[in-house]
């Protein structure tokens, strides 16, 4: 064994975690003949011990009034979810202590909401469909390169500091509502020629002027030609959600990290160049948090065409 | 009937929850509510996010129950995601603000009270300056570092847990919590050194 793969390992030995036999004794054997493993291990190893003091002096309980205010609420709740489901039932029925059971006039009431909302969708998804038709037809004549169908994702107006890693998105879903964040039907321009993330604002009006109206950006071209030189990677999720969940809605805003950042996300990084900042794609949910991220390399930026490290 | 609820898996209590048992939601509550309340307070610090952090996830929890999918991970896990959720959108809220009250804290008589131990003051004094040390370190962690360490290191969730939780690889916790580690070893060897006294001595000799 190595100080490298000691190194892996280091924290599974001060913390007693499970491990084989065979690579516990490796390990061991290692430390015993070099000294700045033996120390590093130390290291580690009061760490833990000062972490385990933290957690044993971790004592602290909600507030009893929290536990109040939420029973008070369980009460609320439970008494609104019993009106709702025994509107016609008798006020005897036990509705605290079963399984909620859907009178008649409840279950024909949900089934007209369920109806409603299946008609509210397919209305949605149908003006959907021609706003992107007649998006289609007119921008037909633009030419986009055949890989703009994942560029296209990123073409919103957007903000974006690079340095603090904070996007401030100037437009809200909202106010587009039939515009999809992954949609692959709707290329928008984007001007990615300078480095720095920056507003985009060739992007189709909204409201009566249309598509009609729509005039690319003067330097959709540049943008045309610089997406053929991007390798992307996969979206990575940066909530609890699932990665389809995640991109289901919301923006995609092109910033700026420090390379160190691939680290984080469990991607291989050149610690020499840690400093250096790189593109990525953040998707920022209608709430406001980010739910995603890819890196992009921009393949004209370095001659030789290195990919990320 | 108390001690059978109590006796109960979380999931069966979160059914018995969903259809108005009170004592269910109770017993719930009571099971979960401190390992909530203090991954918010170490990944916040703050006593009063912890609080509302640990009153939204129950309510959320009586809200929208129903949707917590049991295959998908265990309900403690589901709770901490919320609370993770929570706390991430909070802090990322209050960061332009600046909190007057931990210093009002450090004012407050009852808090000085915690410190003093009868049997050997000293050794308490020690005791509770390293726990403070470590808990400002972890709070001087970026977020995404702090949680692997509160949920692995502090909550002792293993790493499958941890993962479901934050929505990510093993791998990836993994690598987190190894980094974390080694950036809390460093800002603990700063700590120590700003604290320790300067060596103002200096070597004498007899003429």
């Amino acid at each position: 064994m190595n100080c490298h793969e000691f190194e892996k390992l280091i924290n599974d030995l001060a913390c007693d975690h499970l491990m084989s036999v065979a690579k516990r004794a490796q390990a061991w054997a290692h430390q015993e003949t070099c000294a700045a493993c033996a120390a590093r291990l130390g290291e580690e190893k009061l760490l833990t011990e000062r972490l385990r003091m933290v957690a044993n002096a971790d004592v602290e309980q909600t507030p009893a009034h929290v536990k109040t205010a939420l029973l008070a609420a369980f009460a609320q709740h439970a008494a609104s979810v019993g009106n709702a489901s025994v509107k016609t039932a008798k006020p005897a029925t036990p509705a605290l202590n079963a399984p909620k059971k859907l009178t008649p006039s409840s279950s024909l009431a949900a089934q007209r909401s369920r109806w409603l909302w299946a008609a509210a969708a397919a209305a949605v998804i149908l003006i959907a469909a021609i706003v992107t038709w007649r998006l289609w037809n007119v921008s037909g004549a633009i030419a986009f390169p055949s890989n703009t169908t994942t560029m296209a994702t990123d073409s919103r107006s957007v903000e974006a500091p690079s340095q603090n890693h904070q996007a401030e998105v100037t437009n809200s879903p909202q106010e587009n509502p039939s515009e999809h964040p992954i949609t692959t039907t709707t290329p928008e321009p984007k001007d990615t020629a300078t480095t720095r993330p920056h507003a985009v604002t060739g992007k189709p009006q909204s409201g009566g002027r249309g598509a009609n109206s729509y005039q690319p950006h003067t330097t959709q071209q540049t943008m045309a030609t610089s997406n053929q030189n991007e390798v992307v990677t996969d979206y990575i999720p940066l909530t609890y959600l699932s990665i389809a969940t995640a991109l289901d809605s919301g923006l995609v805003v092109r910033v700026q990290v420090p390379r160190s950042t691939l680290i984080s996300m469990g991607l291989p990084m050149n610690v020499e160049s840690s400093k250096e900042l790189i593109k990525a794609d953040v998707v920022v949910g209608d709430d406001g948090v980010a739910r995603a991220i890819r890196f992009v390399h921009d393949l004209s930026a370095k001659p030789d065409g290195k990919l990320m490290k | 009937m108390i001690k059978l609820i109590a006796n109960q898996g979380d999931d069966e209590l979160l059914r018995l929850m969903l259809a108005g048992d009170a004592e269910s939601f109770e017993t719930l509550y009571e099971r979960r509510q401190a390992g909530v309340y203090r991954f918010a307070l170490r990944m916040s610090g703050s006593e009063s996010i912890a609080e509302d952090v640990t009153q939204d996830v129950f309510i959320a929890l009586l809200r929208d129950g129903g949707q917590y999918d049991s295959s998908r991970g265990s309900l403690a896990a589901y709770l901490y995601g919320m609370a993770r959720h929570r706390v991430l959108r909070r802090l990322e809220r209050d960061r332009s603000f600046v909190s007057i009250s931990d210093e009002v804290e450090e004012d407050d008589p009852t808090m000085s009270e915690k410190f003093i131990n009868r049997q050997d003051p000293l050794a308490e004094l020690t005791r509770n300056e390293i726990i403070d040390s470590v808990r400002q370190a972890i709070l001087a962690l970026p977020a995404h570092y702090r949680e692997v360490v509160v949920l692995c290191n502090l909550q002792e969730l293993n790493y499958e847990d941890a993962a479901n939780i934050i929505g990510c690889p093993v791998g990836t916790v993994r690598s987190r919590l190894h980094r974390a580690r080694t950036m809390l070893i460093e800002k603990l060897q700063t700590i120590k050194k700003a604290e320790a006294p300067p060596r103002n001595l200096l070597s004498a000799r007899c003429v």
